[in-house]
């Protein structure tokens, strides 16, 4: 197995593709080989379709998981939502020999099997097996607080994803420092962005994001540093919304990769960053010009 | 708790949060109670850890939705699913709010699975016929296309502009396959059966 099936999900290529862009640039760069997986569905949402029907979550999901073993190589998700997916359908069908012949049973319509085979990657995840790299690569370091948000879905429930102590995690906050930047203690570090909410009420999220970014603003940090769109989504347009209520905040919003992708010399322009709703503008005058 | 089931005059515990003590509620005997509910939801994987909840709290106190939907109570959902109050927990529509962001799951300290059994509700609500709109939305347009939104011509512009290779092809007719298997309370076009 050489390199990994990249899996950007949904959210990343059709809403926000500059985020695909960074993390392809950044993967590059540090010689990570990956490939598209051909074929592949959405991973589905593991909130949406989950909630709706855990079985139809769980096909798709493992029908994903199949492709990816033909290629034998490990998904690579840019998403945290795909991340929870696929790899606690995959956990669950291991751990549950009767639902793993339900499934396989299903798979033999579509000409597909599910055996375990392949594990599933966050791209943060991926990135720190080669933090070694970037911090040779890493040439000026960045003179910046950062207020890291890991987000739920790369987190829990750890009995599966097994990313990082759950409760107490510090591989994002390492690759901030890797790039030099220093990881900020606030308040809300843990709260949910709440995004999960918008498929149903929108407005129920704002709170969520009002919190976090308060928290934010009032530890000093002078950017946030996030995992997954759907948090980049609620911190980045959440600014906008929250601004039409008379809620000003001015906190740029990075996902890891285009802030890596900053340090390794990639422009503005390369990155998409002229793409985010909140402006990154400041911040990168202050720090990369 | 089982004697407290069977009793004639029904006692449901209630913790109204920030309050250390348990509080008795009297539910009528006119509600109904369903072992089948109860069984499904004890036979899903790692559901009978539920039997293991001591009704301790921790999941409410530490629930983001708990802190911005009024009425919505992890752990006295747990607790009605233990009674067999099918109606109670399915029907209010309480149970869509939950973010799943898995903190209940996670800080659980009898291991029960809080998330999942409540994404389990939603899954006899929907059932019902009981699913949000934009949910709905959401599964119509996975089964259309194999993913959950549309690319829109913009967004294909910002893709060329960023030197993004085209989107790889999804196998739609694979997709709708497998999801053909399995029972939706809709038809193929979204619409309520």
């Amino acid at each position: 197995m050489t390199g990994y099936s990249l899996f950007p999900g949904c959210l990343i290529p059709l809403r926000f593709p500059f985020l695909e862009a960074s993390s392809r640039l950044v993967l590059n760069a540090l010689g990570v080989r990956y490939e598209a997986l051909d074929g592949a569905s959405c991973c589905p949402d593991p909130v949406g379709v989950q909630s709706v029907n855990f079985k139809a979550w769980l096909y798709l999901a493992a029908r994903n998981l199949a492709l990816a073993e033909e290629k034998r190589r490990d998904v690579l998700t840019l998403c945290s939502g795909c991340f929870e997916t696929l790899k606690t359908a995959r956990e669950i069908l291991l751990q549950s020999p009767p639902l793993m012949d339900e499934v396989n049973e299903a798979l033999k319509l579509v000409d597909k099997e599910f055996k375990g085979s392949v594990d599933v990657v966050h791209i943060i995840e991926a990135l720190y097996r080669v933090r070694g790299k970037i911090k040779e690569m890493v040439s000026t370091e960045l003179d910046a607080d950062a207020a890291v948000h890991y987000g739920c879905h790369l987190l829990r429930p750890s009995d599966y994803l097994k990313f990082d102590d759950s409760e107490n995690p510090t591989k994002m906050d390492e690759l901030v420092e890797a790039l030099g930047a220093r990881s900020v203690d606030y308040n809300y570090k843990h709260l949910c962005c709440g995004a999960a909410m918008s498929n149903i009420k929108r407005e129920l999220t704002y709170p969520y994001v009002k919190w976090k970014l308060s928290s934010v603003a009032r530890s000093g940090a002078e950017c946030m540093v996030v995992a997954c769109p759907f948090c980049f989504m609620q911190y980045d347009l959440g600014q906008v919304e929250l601004s039409r209520k008379g809620e000003a905040f001015s906190i740029p919003v990075f996902y890891y990769p285009e802030m890596l992708g900053l340090a390794l010399g990639y422009s503005y322009r390369e990155l998409g960053l002229h793409m985010h709703k909140t402006s990154v503008t400041p911040f990168i005058r202050k720090h990369f010009l | 708790m089982r004697e407290v089931f069977e009793s004639s005059s029904g006692c449901l515990c209630s913790v109204n949060e920030g309050e250390p003590f348990l509080s008795l509620e009297v539910v009528p005997l006119s509600v109904p109670v369903s072992s089948d509910f109860r069984r499904r939801v004890f036979s899903f994987p790692e559901g009978d850890f539920l039997k293991y909840c001591m009704q301790c709290s921790l999941c409410s106190s530490v629930c983001p939705v708990a802190r911005v939907v009024e009425g919505f109570n992890p752990r006295r959902i747990l607790w009605e699913v233990f009674l067999g109050l099918e109606d109670n927990v399915v029907d209010n529509g309480n149970v869509w709010h939950c973010l799943s962001c898995h903190l209940c799951m996670e800080l659980c300290p009898m291991k029960v699975k809080v998330s999942h059994v409540i994404m389990l509700l939603k899954n006899i609500a929907a059932e019902k016929g009981k699913v949000p709109d934009g949910l709905l939305e959401e599964i119509k347009y996975i089964f259309k296309t194999g993913r959950s939104m549309p690319l829109s011509p913009a967004i294909d512009k910002r893709r060329t502009a960023l030197s993004l290779p085209p989107l790889p092809g999804v196998d739609v007719e694979e997709v709708q396959t497998l999801l053909r298997k399995l029972k939706f309370p809709f038809n193929e076009e979204g619409e309520k059966k």
